[in-house]
């Protein structure tokens, strides 16, 4: 028997079922649980919440697995989409804490893609992270103009840089 | 002095004769409407000029000369209105005033009829006779100023002579008026005197008119001098583009040697600028020098004086500069032959100047567009393994899943090194440092070779089949360059089939070449997107091709090095159902 994908990575010894509530933002396991859910980790002892629902618009998918693998070991639960319009349908459910946009894409390019995110009600205000091989500086202009988190260029961050910044990128 | 005025009048007379026969000769030679109109404007006049001293030459005026007179003046003054309407249409009403006050006044006269010199004329006849002078002044004067306004607008040479025709028919007008009105004009033999030579005046400014000696046209030329070298000077040197160039290359050819119209044919036979001409006219005469020899175009130019043709030996074939003489424009001597030509090689000169740096501008275009797509393609596989490095680092992967990655890992480093292989192999073709190692050995091996270390990324989805004949396919070539070819072949046979299916290849024997086929049954490559595969830095880029990694350099690279080999590398494709690539190189021992 296998722990769900969001627990995995964690040590332990057996399963906890766990009411799905504990692992929403903003609702929280009660503090005890909450402990125990980080214990064991190389990072424990931060004080953290459950994990978040991440989209990741990534068409290259080795690279796509790679950023999933890492962020699922901090207890996060991550979608992947490898291409345009299925990242912007994924998008616009409203239904992600954060989502990491690739620049270059199949159907729909990633800053089409925000700017339609950013015309919505639902995910006017989404946090967004482009991850990207492309760094000029129009592109660089542009996912500032529309609110982007961050601006990276993917030979140059790495998951674990990644993983560590992602509730600040939440926080804003 | 009456003497000397009668012989005087006689001068005139002939010399306007003089004027009309020479304007009729000209329009023999070389037909055309406008001519016509001059001929028709000066010839009548000429023989108005003639009819007018039949009456001093027989003593009394003979029947017939009266009508003669009346119809002949009164078409020269037709004749204007039909070269100002050539020129500057003339409205409805405008034909009307012209056609009833030169036929009415002209109906009127010969209605009422004019006594003989010693019989006084009734007031009405000499009415009549006023009112044909007027009309003629009104249909001349008319279009003399209209030419006069339009004349400032054209070149120097076109200009002047604008000016020379319409100030010599001004003068007639003012001598007209003056002899008309006022009476002592009549009678006064001094004054007559000084009419007649104003009148002979004239002559040669209506000559210059239509048709100026070069002597003069040189003259006229000079004050365009200073502006048009500063305008060659800025040509030369500040034409960023060929067709903008051309433009005024062929602009200030016309106004060289004063023509109408002229065009610019490039080396290809195309036209790259035209003034004066329409597309079609243009089109034209561009395809009649297609089929001429240059010299001869050359000679008949000289000859028939209405245009110069010059060739431009030109670095994509010879090209030509034409240009035409119109009716207000002068027919071409020697001295616009010399003239144009000097001009022509220095728009030669720089057109070639504007290819190599319109080339170089292209180029590096397209090379910094390649080192912008080569750097991105780079960033991939560069953040997949510095990224699973971090990883192993940190302690967030663990020995298993690495193990389950390294393939991942290797097939990306693999992906990079080939990417920097055929940049590198690129930058030594296009400094001729590519040498080839030749050596006899056999294609099924090298083939075979290739497709065992590639079967792993074609995986279980693009079954790999390799087909060869029984017997040994010996080639001798640089077999790690045929390699790099095959390699390329069925990578992109991989690449290019994301939906999975099978991949054939075949070697096989035809004729004296062994032949190496890739078969796949990928996205394929559209009709209009044929021609970019094989160039260089060319990639196609859609929705289906963009998330496959590659430089734009492969078939390429592969192409020209099979060419290097005496062989070839072509397609065949059809966009959603696969390519077929076809290797094919000479057989060893073939004859080459």
């Amino acid at each position: 028997m296998r722990a769900p994908a969001r627990l995995q990575g964690i040590q332990h010894w057996g399963t906890v079922v766990l009411p799905r509530a504990w692992l929403q933002p903003g609702i929280g396991a009660p503090a005890g649980v909450r402990a125990a859910l980080v214990w064991g980790r190389d990072d424990a002892g931060a004080e953290r919440a459950a994990g978040l629902r991440i989209l990741m618009v990534e068409d290259d998918e080795a690279l796509s697995q790679m950023y999933a693998t890492r962020l699922r070991r901090d207890g996060h639960d991550v979608t992947t989409v490898g291409d345009g319009e299925s990242g912007l349908k994924a998008a616009l459910t409203g239904n992600f804490d954060l989502v990491f946009l690739d620049i270059s894409l199949p159907r729909m390019d990633g800053i089409s893609i925000l700017e339609h995110m950013r015309q919505d009600q639902a995910t006017a205000d989404c946090p967004v992270v482009i991850l990207s091989n492309y760094s000029e500086p129009p592109l660089l202009a542009k996912g500032k103009e529309l609110g982007v988190r961050r601006y990276l260029v993917k030979s140059e961050t790495s998951p674990a840089e990644i993983a560590a910044s992602v509730r600040g990128w939440i926080a804003g | 002095m009456q003497a000397v005025l009668q012989v005087l009048q006689y001068v005139v007379a002939l010399a306007f004769a003089f004027l009309g026969a020479i304007s009729v000769v000209d329009l023999v030679r070389w037909p055309g409407r406008r001519r016509a109109y001059i001929a028709m404007a000066l010839g009548f006049l000429g023989l108005t000029s003639l009819v007018a001293q039949v009456g001093q030459l027989v003593g009394g005026n003979p029947p017939w000369v009266l009508p003669v007179f009346v119809v002949a003046f009164q078409l020269s003054g037709f004749g204007l209105v039909l070269l100002r309407d050539s020129f500057i249409r003339l409205p409805a009403w405008g034909w009307g005033i012209a056609v009833l006050g030169l036929g009415g006044t002209a109906a009127a006269l010969l209605i009422l009829g004019f006594p003989n010199a010693p019989a006084k004329p009734t007031t009405l006849q000499y009415s009549a006779l006023v009112g044909v002078f007027v009309a003629w002044m009104a249909a001349v004067a008319e279009p003399s100023l209209q030419f006069w306004l339009a004349s400032r607008r054209l070149p120097t040479v076109q200009r002047r002579r604008m000016q020379a025709l319409s100030l010599g028919y001004v003068g007639i007008v003012a001598v007209l008026l003056l002899s008309l009105f006022i009476p002592s004009a009549a009678t006064n033999i001094a004054v007559r005197i000084a009419t007649s030579l104003v009148t002979l005046a004239m002559v040669p400014l209506l000559y210059a008119g239509f048709s100026p000696p070069q002597w003069l046209r040189r003259i006229w030329r000079e004050a365009e001098e200073e502006p048009f070298r500063e305008a060659v000077h800025d040509l030369l040197l500040f034409s960023p583009t060929r067709r903008g160039l051309a433009e005024r290359g062929v602009e200030w050819a016309i106004r060289l040697v004063g023509a109408e119209s002229g065009l610019l044919v490039d080396g290809d036979g195309q036209v790259m600028a035209a003034r004066g001409l329409g597309p079609d006219e243009a089109a034209r005469r561009a395809e009649a020098l297609r089929g001429d020899e240059p010299d001869a175009v050359e000679v008949a130019a000289g000859l028939s004086g209405r245009s110069i043709v010059l060739p431009m030996p030109l670095d994509n074939g010879t090209g030509y500069m034409v240009v035409e003489a119109g009716p207000f424009t002068p027919l071409f001597g020697q001295d616009e032959v010399v003239r144009l030509r000097q001009y022509v090689s220095s728009v030669t000169a720089a057109l070639d100047r504007a290819r190599v740096s319109e080339r170089v501008i292209a180029l590096e275009e397209v090379k910094s567009r390649f080192l912008k797509l080569a750097s991105h393609e780079l960033r991939g596989p560069l953040a997949l393994v510095k990224g699973y490095m971090s990883m192993v680092n940190e302690g967030s992967l663990t020995i298993e899943e690495l193990e389950r990655v390294m393939p991942m890992i290797q097939g990306r480093l693999e992906q990079m090194s080939t990417m920097l292989n055929e940049m590198l192999e690129t930058a030594r073709l296009e400094d001729d440092r590519l040498e080839l190692k030749p050596e006899l050995f056999d294609m099924r091996q090298a083939v075979q070779s290739v497709a065992t270390a590639l079967a792993p990324l074609a995986g279980k989805e693009r079954p790999l089949r390799v087909k060869v004949p029984e017997q040994e396919v010996p080639v001798v070539a640089d077999r790690s360059r045929v390699e790099t070819i095959v390699t390329n072949m069925l990578d992109n046979a991989i690449k290019y089939s994301p939906a999975g299916g099978d991949i054939d290849c075949i070697v096989e024997v035809r004729g004296g070449d062994a032949l190496v086929e890739v078969i796949d049954r990928g996205i394929g490559i559209a009709g209009e997107d044929m021609g970019t595969v094989f160039t260089r830095f060319g990639r196609v880029t859609n929705d289906a091709t963009i998330s496959i990694p590659g430089t734009g350099l492969g078939l390429y690279l592969s192409r020209e090095l099979a060419r290097m080999h005496s062989g070839d590398l072509t397609a065949r494709s059809r966009a959603g159902e696969g390519s077929t690539f076809t290797l094919q190189l000479p057989l060893a021992g073939a004859a080459a």
